[in-house]
């Protein structure tokens, strides 16, 4: 598994009178260093707001990864199947991360419980324990339950 | 006044047997800096691997800032009124990028004082954005924009 960087994309949000909104896109060179391109991203919403007689509302910078060796998926995979890990947060709230394809072996046979003491499982909980947040920054703080759980389908 | 986010968001997207897709996201502290967020998006698509049996496609890790204090957008705003540029790369591909709900003041006026619906090339923004994309901009695979171009005004 390698995964090589794409490129850096910075969007421009626009509000209209109407409350619709629109957005101006720009792409960067992925080997660009993020601060450099959170300064350019700063230039580009005021250059947009010269531009626009809407109001910008939000930016946002993202820098895509793309896997340079995907290998096929296994046989019985199917992205439905997720393994929902159910954290607590440091001011009590939950926040959950969603794995699909959970693998069969990891789910106790005849219920949704995953087994919390296979390595793999253990490891990846510990990693959200020590370095994962919810999205508004607050701190992930321990594993709560760990459960298999069936959801509806993306195609594409 | 814009607000720095709280956190880095990644998302992961899968991909099954049957070509399906799905996405899961995670977040770490914006305070502890970028390269501290791709440690963490890495490090969480090894381990996820391990206990999926579909593969990772491609993640994105993002930064939104969001504006605190949002005044009245113009009565004239519509954002479907788009000022188009075609970005031309090396070996001659090109791509288009928009700017939505124009402003009247880039537009050109003729000689009775009209707004013509054209662009006006030379309006101060207008140079800068050029200028800011012809300096680092590319398109979505990294390739450097070689030539700027105005198609004019979509609705």
């Amino acid at each position: 598994m390698a995964f090589i960087e794409t490129s850096y994309s910075i969007n421009v949000t626009v509000q209209d009178k109407d409350g619709d909104t629109g957005t101006a896109t720009m792409y960067m060179d992925g080997n660009a260093l993020f601060a450099a391109v959170e300064s350019v991203a700063n230039v580009f919403r005021d250059t947009v707001q010269l531009l626009t007689d809407g109001v910008v509302t939000a930016v946002s910078v993202t820098k895509g990864y793309r896997n340079d060796q995907p290998i096929n998926p296994a046989v019985g995979s199917e992205v439905e199947r997720k393994g929902r890990f159910t954290f607590a947060l440091a001011d009590t709230r939950r926040h959950t991360v969603s794995v699909p394809a959970l693998r069969d072996t990891l789910v106790f046979p005849g219920g949704h419980l995953i087994n919390g003491n296979d390595a793999n499982v253990l490891a990846l909980t510990a990693l959200i324990e020590a370095s994962g947040t919810d999205a508004v920054g607050t701190d992930v703080v321990k594993i709560l339950t760990a459960k298999e759980v069936i959801s509806g389908r993306n195609r594409v | 006044m814009i607000a720095p986010p709280n956190a880095f968001v990644t998302t992961i997207f899968w991909q099954d047997k049957d070509g399906d897709t799905a996405n899961c996201r995670i977040a770490s502290s914006y305070a502890l800096g970028y390269g501290n967020a791709e440690a963490y998006a890495m490090a969480f698509v090894v381990l996820a691997s391990a206990i999926s049996d579909a593969v990772v496609t491609h993640y994105t890790i993002t930064a939104m800032y969001i504006e605190q204090y949002i005044p009245e957008a113009a009565p004239t705003s519509n954002v479907t009124r788009r000022m188009i540029s075609i970005l031309f790369l090396e070996y001659d591909n090109a791509f288009s990028l928009s700017v939505p709900s124009i402003n009247q003041s880039a537009m050109a006026i003729d000689e009775g004082g009209m707004l013509t619906g054209l662009i006006d090339e030379e309006y101060t923004a207008l140079l800068d954005y050029a200028t800011l994309l012809g300096d680092v901009g590319t398109d979505e695979y990294g390739t450097p924009i070689a030539l700027f171009v105005i198609a004019g005004i979509a609705t």
